[in-house]
């Protein structure tokens, strides 16, 4: 359907003459301001947990995107126990063999470097919950890419909500199918999906569905497979911040107002949440 | 407290017969002479006892004075000869008049000696243009645009370049109640908002309320833009229309039955589609094209001396296409919308003090988009059609009761069953199996009740005070508000008033748009249990001094507005997200909006000469609007988009010789407040379950993966480039055998300012391998020559 609203657009944009686009002079642009970037997505079931740590680079002027982020130091808290932060290449870790992430307890980040900058982020590892995931297969029409006309192995998986409570979810996949083509080649097919977040909102304890495209097509027999589900539980702010991101580049309004990506770092930019992790094996022999 | 009210009753009422006996009333119609047009807002002056009226919105007068002998009536109207009467007053006396237009080839004079001044009114914030005003400001393309002439008056603001689309002291388009022949239009423009929708040939009377609101006006926040149509000539078959760049129209006006009854009938439509469409066939396989068109009609019939009826309606469409057949597919891609409004009025005569009006009004407002893809060798179909809208049904009372010149009460109601359709959508994909038919309709009631009464006790002190009940009936929950609305004019001497106002307003129905210009796609949805009425507090005060020789006005107002409750998208969302990806909320706009407040503060400063050769107006606005909205920029104040902190318009038109008149227009404003980028970075996503980058050597790591991405910080946080612009015409006249012909050449933005439409960052190569950044510009209208030609027959 967005497909459609770039189409409606296309006769105001081609009202603007050619030749009108121009450098914006006599206007001063805003000035670069450096930010820590910190992206930590942390469960309980991580033997090393790590955040990320970059930084933001200016867009006017020379554009230079490896802005040193100094020497870092940093803390995760429980509100009882501190633990420093290691350093790596990318930014920050801590071993949970040291400091454990525990279902539903609130942990705070705090991270400076040695040039001034600082930013703080809370978060709340969900409940542990007793999740009970379905799993089955279907022949149906492929959801992405060129090959839409044709069937390709499908895998519907279903979990029943905790009621009562806000719930949000993504759901992950990764497997090998063995097949053997009309020819009598026999073919190995692996695949890594990861859908997009879910929330239970309007659908609050009951069932939800997810359709994962293997991209396993019917042109071949399917011999076996092996595939994991992984359901993972998350946090609100990592339901907003992935979906601010799947917005931001598919707004389907040129005109529209920009949508900032979500945060929740005071003094700087990205996110700092948590999810937990249940799985599935399915195979099919 | 019951005593109190009884005896503050009989007061009045003692208060209002004082005097009864011994005064007579001389009422009547005044019409314009040649066609029997009745004419809006005439001035009728008794120089013996200095007092007098005007014409209502039906030409209707009424004027009780105490009983006398022969006495003096001068009526008197832009554009028209005043002319003077001699009436006996010994006894009520119904008189109607007839007045001749003074108009030679587009000039306004005025030969009388007095007209109406600006001072006298107890009216404040009112803006009333002529029509004929209208077509003598240069143009886009020809096109002569009421609500474009608008944006050229103080504490009227233009959107973005050459969009049509008012914003009213700090209020958007949605705050402005447009009214044509008491129907709203909900959009009132074409083109994405370059051309209003209303046609100057087939308009009697534009007049735009921005504050002082009278009692019986309600529903929007900001302004109240009231278009009457002209009601058809009575005597004889004429008309008039024009040939331009882009459009050509025609107006034809007649008596179905000479005295009692008339017909016009008006239309326009552009032609890029027809002109275009071999050329583009014959280079391409894809059929596009884009079109609107507009048609206007009225008729009316009187019934007797005491009654008359009037039906008029509007129709008007935009249309965009691509047709596409190439290799077995044909692709069928499009959007279109458009308003259709009628309106039966039953205008009655109870006595020569009581007028009455009944309105049944129609309304519609749709847009659609729509897909059809087909491969013809396989049959396989792909369909989907999105289209929202709203349609009204209004029932509207209005009574007029001129007691006294000291007394001029109305009162009314007014009922609207509206009828939402925030977004339907249909897919049918057959391969992917999908049939998807969503729609939603939802309802609601808004009703008013007011009276107001324009009560002048002393010859220098005039007040209109009035009360509005207003009401709203969503799903579950009810509102209701009273509103009070006060505006007072005090004269210091003959030509220097003081004027304030007061009003309360509240909106129960608006519109959410997700950009920064008027597109069809604008949402009109209603106040429902989770989203209540946007409210205004307005005040205003002000000066007039009314010049005699050259006649010219003078006035300079302050306001402070505040609004609650105004909605907006929230960051992200879009009209075309129908139900919340990711979970299992289906259609609900609600979720998409949310709503803060806003405050806007200024003072307007307009000079302005309405008759002679050379007449014009310079205006000035200097003004503040700041937004705050929970939901958006962190909960922090923002400039409003199109806060504007200075605002000049310039307009001159000059009468050279009988047939040649030149005009221009400059036009200055503070750039809008737009959001722009301040950096980049890499925003990562979570996928736990690949392993490739990011990772320390001999380390397990998640694969995290990311997007480049803007961090805009605060929302509007720039300014763009102040916007200016001149623009000339030059009209040509000329009386042939069957009327009159009129040539103009005209030139939009004449010294080819290049004013900033949007900004986006681009960034190039230097040096080798590096990126330099650099914001660019995009503007819209470089110098624009366009040649028209009119007639009138």
């Amino acid at each position: 359907m967005k497909k459609i609203i770039k189409y409606c657009f296309i006769f105001l944009i081609a009202l603007i003459p050619e030749g009108c686009e121009t450098d914006a002079v006599n206007v001063k642009v805003p000035d670069f301001e450096q930010k820590l970037v910190v992206t930590g997505f942390i469960s309980p079931s991580d033997t090393v947990s790590y955040i990320f740590v970059t930084s933001n680079w200016p867009i006017y002027g020379l554009v230079k995107t490896d802005q040193s982020i100094g020497r870092l130091s940093g803390s995760i808290s429980d509100g009882v126990n501190t633990a420093p932060l290691d350093t790596f290449r990318k930014g920050m870790k801590f071993d949970q063999s040291r400091f454990k992430i525990n279902y539903g307890k609130k942990y705070n980040l705090s991270i400076r470097n040695d040039r001034g900058l600082s930013v703080e982020a809370t978060c709340q590892i969900p409940e542990r919950r007793p999740f009970v995931i379905m799993a089955d297969t279907a022949w149906l029409p492929m959801r992405h890419g060129w090959a839409m006309n044709e069937k390709s192995l499908q895998m519907i998986v279903k979990v029943k909500d905790i009621g009562n409570e806000e719930n949000f979810y993504n759901v992950g996949s990764k497997g090998i199918i063995s097949g053997k083509l009309p020819s009598g080649e026999l073919i190995r097919h692996s695949f890594n999906n990861y859908e997009e977040v879910k929330s239970d909102k309007g659908l609050d304890g009951q069932e939800l569905e997810w359709q994962i495209d293997t991209g396993f097509r019917d042109y071949a027999r399917l011999i076996s497979a092996e595939i994991t589900i992984y359901l993972y539980h998350t946090e609100e702010s990592y339901y907003l911040y992935h979906r601010s991101l799947e917005k931001y580049h598919d707004n389907g309004n040129p005109f529209a107002e920009s949508t900032p990506v979500y945060s929740n770092i005071t003094g700087g930019l990205g996110v700092f949440t948590s999810y937990t992790v249940d799985s599935l094996i399915f195979s099919i022999k | 407290m019951k005593k109190f009210f009884a005896a503050s009753f009989l007061l009045f009422l003692a208060f209002l017969l004082h005097g009864q006996a011994v005064k007579h009333t001389i009422s009547g119609f005044v019409r314009e002479d040649v066609s029997g047009e009745s004419l809006i807002g005439v001035n009728i002056y008794v120089p013996s006892f200095k007092t007098g009226t005007t014409t209502n919105t039906y030409g209707f007068y009424s004027l009780t004075i105490p009983q006398s002998g022969t006495i003096e009536l001068v009526f008197s109207y832009v554009g028209y000869n005043s002319e003077t009467f001699q009436v006996q007053a010994d006894r009520d006396v119904e008189f109607n008049v007839s007045l001749k237009p003074g108009v030679v080839l587009g000039e306004v004079t005025v030969k009388g000696d007095r007209i109406e001044k600006q001072s006298e009114s107890v009216k404040m914030s009112t803006v009333n243009l002529q029509p004929r005003q209208v077509k003598n400001v240069p143009s886009l393309l020809g096109e002569k645009d009421v609500l474009k002439v608008l944006q050229l008056m103080p504490g009227v603001q233009k959107g973005s370049e050459g969009n049509s689309g008012i914003y009213v002291r700090g209020g958007g388009p949605d705050q402005n109640l447009i009214i044509l022949d008491d129907a709203i239009v909900y959009n009132a423009s074409h083109l994405f908002g370059f051309f209003s929708l209303f046609n100057g040939d087939a308009l009697k009377s534009v007049e735009l309320t921005k504050g002082g609101f009278p009692a019986r006006f309600g529903g929007r926040l900001s302004s109240v833009l009231e278009m009457n149509m002209k009601d058809g000539n009575r005597e004889e078959w004429n008309g008039e229309g024009g040939i331009g760049l882009i459009s050509s129209r025609l107006t034809v006006e007649g008596p179905i039955k000479k005295g009692k009854s008339s017909l016009l009938v008006s239309g326009r439509r552009t032609y890029a589609d027809i002109v275009m469409k071999p050329f583009i066939l014959k280079f391409s396989d894809e059929n596009t094209g884009y079109y609107f068109y507009d048609l206007n009609a009225k008729v009316n019939y009187d019934l007797g001396q005491r009654d008359r009826l009037y039906l008029s309606g509007y129709f008007g469409k935009d249309k965009f296409y691509l047709k596409n057949k190439s290799q077995g597919v044909i692709e069928n891609v499009g959007f279109l919308w458009g308003n259709s409004t009628g309106t039966l009025r039953w205008n009655h005569l109870f006595n020569n003090k009581l007028f009455a009006n009944t309105s049944f009004i129609y309304s519609s407002y749709q847009f659609g988009i729509y897909d059809k893809y087909k491969v013809v060798t396989e049959e396989k179909d792909f369909y989907a059609e999105y289209y929202s809208g709203i349609r009204d049904l209004s029932l509207k009372y209005d009574l007029d009761f001129i007691h006294s010149t000291r007394h001029w009460f109305k009162a009314g109601g007014l009922m609207i069953f509206h009828r939402f359709k925030p977004h339907a959508f249909i897919e049918v994909d057959v391969p992917a199996n999908i049939n998807i038919r969503s729609f939603k309709v939802t309802e609601g009631v808004e009703s008013g009740l007011y009276a107001e009464d324009t009560w002048q006790p002393v010859e220098s002190f005039k007040v209109n005070a009035g009360l509005r009940f207003s009401h709203f009936i969503a799903s579950k929950n009810q509102y209701h508000f009273l509103e009070p609305r006060l505006s007072a004019a005090w004269r210091f001497s003959n030509d220097l008033a003081l004027k304030a106002s007061y009003a309360s307003m509240n909106q129960y129905i608006h519109m959410i748009s997700g950009t920064g210009i008027s597109l069809p796609t604008d949402l009109w949805v209603p106040t429902t249990d989770r989203i209540r009425p946007q409210q205004s507090r307005q005040v205003a005060m002000g000066l007039v001094k009314d010049l005699k020789s050259p006649e010219i006005s003078v006035s300079l107002e302050g306001y402070y507005k505040t609004m609650q409750n105004v909605l907006g998208y929230r960051e992200g969302a879009s009209f075309l997200e129908l139900d919340e990806a990711g979970s299992g909320l289906g259609v609900n706009w609600e979720d998409n909006v949310t709503a803060g407040k806003a405050w806007s503060y200024g003072a307007e400063f307009l000079i302005q000469k309405k008759t002679g050769r050379f007449t014009g107006w310079v205006g000035y606005t200097l003004s503040w609007t700041q937004m705050q909205f929970d939901s958006l920029n962190f909960g922090k104040k923002f400039w409003a988009r199109y806060d504007r902190r200075h605002d000049i318009s310039v307009v001159g038109t000059y009468r050279i010789k009988d047939r040649i008149t030149i005009s221009g227009t400059w036009v200055y404003g503070t750039g809008n407040a737009v959001t722009l980028p301040l950096s980049d970075y890499t925003a990562l996503y979570h996928n736990p379950l690949r392993s490739e980058y990011g990772i320390p050597p001999g380390e397990e790591l998640p694969f995290l993966f990311g997007d480049r991405v803007s961090d805009y910080s605060e929302k509007n946080n720039f300014r763009m480039r102040a916007y200016h612009r001149f623009d000339l015409g030059i009209q040509f006249h000329k009386q042939k055998r069957w009327g009159e012909r009129t040539w103009e050449i005209s030139f939009y933005n004449l010294y080819n300012r290049k004013n900033p439409f949007y900004y986006y960052t681009e960034e190039e190569s230097v040096n080798g391998n590096e990126l330099y950044g650099r914001l660019k510009q995009v503007s819209l209208f470089p110098i624009i020559p366009s040649v028209t030609y009119s007639f009138r027959f």
